[in-house]
Order: structure tokens, then sequence, then C-alpha cells
């Protein structure tokens, strides 16, 4: 490990310490403020059941992303051939992406039930608009000089997206990734809180009703960690394949 | 039907206001010749050469080559295009960059191997490079070898070599005029280097700036290779130079 490795670890083991340290002595009450040894113990002994929850949430969430992305990226392409539905289709947009989730989550609980439904549908509502303005964005990132050759051999607009266009859009839309991902993990466990029969969200639910703080917290860890990897793996998949840029 | 490239009174001006940018360009090339346009920036030589190539619309005039407006130009695939920077695909090898100029929008025509444009502008080694594994001067000759894919009878090539070393302008400057020779296709080429415009043209368009007009068309009739070094081409260059610092026409040679 390099210097800034170990001064990140650094870091995170002084945070955890002070934080046992201050818990210890304060004497804080274990169910406003649980110690993280309390935590690890929870995280040792729930394994068991926080690993499925968490696939179960982790199932919700990319299903959700790939609904979300793939209506972005419809959005954008449409726009991108019919310029003159910029307009419209943005307005839509705007108006889907501004309708605020924690009000539409439990209505779509009632509609849909406790099944992955709602959740899926919550997580493509929060993660579409990243993925729509980044490739919209990318479609119209081409070179201007390399725009130029294609006109110059007369391309036809569809092998213009496909070959400039499209390729010029995939830098863009591992940036919308970056975001869209992690984000899709809270559109799920925001909507598993709303009502469900299993997963991260209810978890938390369940532990935050009991005031079981180190549940909670033990819930709260695995969904950062989750997040983190889903991060990481979007940037992996990028430095394989967007090797030019 | 003429043949060649014909330029008659050929106007531009952007924006409103109106702000001319060519004004009443008109020349002709034969079919095969190689014209230089030399003028310092802001003289609207990249601007003929987009009109030409059918790439910015004319506010009047007319272009022709071989009686053809630019944009049928265009859709027959008869225009070669070069620009300043190499512009080629990143994402793809560049045999790939060399392939695709082929299989866009094709037309019946019989075209070269690309594997024999890449050994002739001396990339056979680096077929399977990615461009932003090469360096400017290497993927500049991938560009050529793009051009070349076509086998378009215009090239239109905007200061191609202006971001390139000396030497490495040099080498690239002949090559091409070895590939010129054989493929003889008529040939604009935009530069504000007269002695490049020089050493590679059948003649010089001297261009004076604000807007774009013609200052005169200098001869340059000396055998190839030319020798940079010798009196007779210093002297078509000091002939361009008085052009372009407006010298009274009646000392053009034309």
């Amino acid at each position: 490990m390099n210097r800034r490795g170990i001064l990140a670890v650094g870091i995170l083991v002084v945070a955890v310490v002070v934080w046992e340290v201050a818990v210890q002595v304060a004497d804080t009450p274990v169910y406003l403020v649980p110690a993280p040894s309390d935590v690890a113990g929870v995280l040792a002994d729930d394994l068991s059941s926080l690993l499925p929850a968490a696939g179960v949430t982790l199932g919700q969430a990319l299903a959700g992303l790939a609904l979300g992305g793939a209506v972005g990226l419809l959005m954008a392409v449409v726009i991108t051939f019919w310029a003159e539905l910029e307009q419209g289709v943005m307005s839509l947009a705007l108006l889907i992406k501004s309708t605020p989730i924690i009000a539409v989550a439990p209505i779509l609980t009632i509609w849909m039930g406790f099944g992955p439904g709602p959740k899926i549908v919550v997580t493509a509502l929060l993660t579409f608009f990243p993925v729509l303005i980044n490739s919209l964005e990318g479609f119209r990132s081409v070179d201007p000089a390399l725009a130029d050759w294609f006109r110059s051999v007369d391309a036809p607009s569809r092998q213009y997206f496909l070959q400039a266009r499209w390729p010029s859009a995939r830098p863009f839309l591992f940036a919308a990734l970056k975001v869209a991902a992690p984000l899709s993990l809270i559109g799920a466990v925001v909507a598993e809180w709303m009502g469900a029969s299993s997963g991260l969200g209810r978890q938390m639910w369940l532990s935050y009703t009991n005031l079981d703080m180190p549940s909670l917290f033990a819930a709260v860890i695995v969904l950062t960690v989750l997040s983190a990897s889903v991060y990481r793996a979007v940037v992996a998949t990028e430095r394989r394949t967007v090797h030019w840029a | 039907m003429t043949a060649g490239l014909r330029v008659v009174s050929l106007s531009k001006s952007y924006g409103d206001p109106p702000v001319p940018a060519l004004d009443e360009i008109d020349f002709a090339s034969p079919s095969g010749s190689f014209t230089a346009v030399v003028g310092a920036s802001g003289s609207g030589k990249s601007t003929l050469l987009r009109i030409i190539g059918g790439l910015t619309v004319a506010s009047s005039g007319q272009v022709t080559m071989d009686g053809l407006a630019p944009d049928e130009l265009r859709r027959r695939k008869a225009v070669g295009w070069m620009a300043q920077r190499p512009a080629l695909l990143p994402w793809r090898r560049v045999i790939d960059n060399v392939t695709l100029a082929q299989s866009i929008n094709p037309r019946p025509r019989t075209l070269p191997d690309p594997d024999q444009l890449l050994s002739m502008v001396g990339l056979a080694e680096a077929a399977l490079a990615y461009p932003g594994e090469l360096s400017g001067g290497m993927q500049q000759r991938a560009a050529l070898a793009r051009t070349l894919a076509i086998g378009a009878p215009l090239w239109l090539m905007d200061e191609p070599f202006s971001s390139l070393d000396e030497l490495t302008r040099e080498t690239l400057a002949d090559d091409l005029l070895d590939i010129w020779a054989s493929a003889t296709p008529t040939v604009v080429w935009v530069t504000h280097h007269i002695p490049e415009a020089v050493s590679l043209a059948d003649r010089l368009l001297v261009f004076t700036p604000r807007p774009g007009r013609i200052a005169g068309l200098v001869e340059v009739d000396l055998p190839r290779p030319r020798d940079a070094t010798s009196g007779a081409f210093q002297s078509v260059v000091r002939e361009a130079r008085q052009l372009l610092r407006g010298a009274p026409r009646a000392e053009v040679v034309a």
C-alpha cells in the first residue's frame, strides 16, 4: 500500500477510535449512539441475515438502475435524432424528476404491494435523470473535426450515431453511472423503508422502530460498503471499456 | 460539363449585420492539379475549403467539380477531407479507421487495399495501434491513408501539417507528393506557410484578409522534387510574400 493508502486507512482508524472512546467516556446510552464495538458485534452475529437482505436490496437497485438508465438513454436518443422534441421531452423529464420520491413511494407501495415493484420504480425515478442529461451531452460532444469528416463522406445519421455519437458519449455515460449507481441503492432503501417484506431498508426500519441502534448502524455500514463497491465496479468497467480517454 | 474545379464569384458573409468573410472569389483548377491557398489567419481560406467540400453553404456564387455541386460531390463520396487535426476515431484501431472510411456510405468503385495504404504512408507496423498511441505525425499519416481509402478525385486539405514539427512535415510532404503523383486527384491545399505551398503546389492563390479576396495567382513552374534553397524557389516565395503584403497587381506573374 502506498503512502496515501496508509493515510486513508489511518484516518478511518483514528475516527473509529475517537468514536469508541467518546462513547465509553461519556457513557452514552446504547439506544442513542452505539459504540463501534457494539456495532461490530451485531455485524458479526447478524451477517447471515444482513447479507441476504443486502442481496435483495442490491438486486432491486440494479433492476431499477437498468430501467431508469434505459429510459434516460432512450429519451436522449430520441432528442438526438429529433431535436424538435427536445423541449417537450425535457419538460416531461423535469416534471417526473421533480416529484418528491418520499411522497410517491408510499403510493407506489399501495398500488404495487410489498414486492420489488415499487422499489424498482422509485430507483428508476431517481436514476433516469442523470443518465438522460449526461448521455444527451455525450451525444453532442463529438469532436467538431470528427463531425466534419463524417459529413465529408456523407455518413447517414444512423452510422454517425453508432460510429461517432455513441462512442463519444461513453465517458459521459460512465460519469452518469458513477452518480446513478450509488443513488440506486438509496432509492431501493427509501422504497423499502415505506413497506417491504425484505431488504436492508426493511431491516433498518425494524431496528429503528425497536430503537435497536447497533443493528441500525450495522445495516447502514453494510449499505455503505455496498454503495462504495458498486461505485468501484463502475470505475473498473470504465477503465476497461473507455481505454482511449 | 466542365472538367476540374470551378469557383465562380463566390461570397460568404456571417452574422447579422453580415460580416463578409469571402468576397467574389473566382478561380479554376484543372483536374489533377495541385492548388495551394495561402493567406494570413482570418483570410477566409478555411471557409473557402469548407464551401468547396459542402460543409458550409455559400452566401452567393457557385462551386462545381466536373460540373457537380458540393453536396452532390459529398453524396458521391468524391471529397477527401483532411483537416488540421487528424480527427481519427480514437476508439478504433488505425486499420479500422481506414476500413470505416470505405464502409460508410459505400459507392460502387474499386477501392485501394487498406493494408497497402498503410504501408504506403509508412504505417504498416502501426495498423493495430490505437490513434492515441501514435505521435502527431503518425496520426496525420493515418488520416492521409483514410483520405486515400475512399479514392476521392478531390482532396481538400486544411493545413494538415500545421501542427507537425519541421522535419516530420518535410518527410510527410515528400510522401504526399509521391502519392498525389500516382493518384492524381485535384488538390486544394490551405496553408499559411508559403515555402510549404511553393514546394508542393502547381500554383498559389494568395488571399488577403477581411474579407478574403484573391490578391493574385502565382504559378510555380519548377520541376519536382523542388529544392527550397534554389534561387528560382526563393524568387517564387518572394513573389508570393509581396502579394500577401499587398504589392500592386502589376507585379504579379500570373
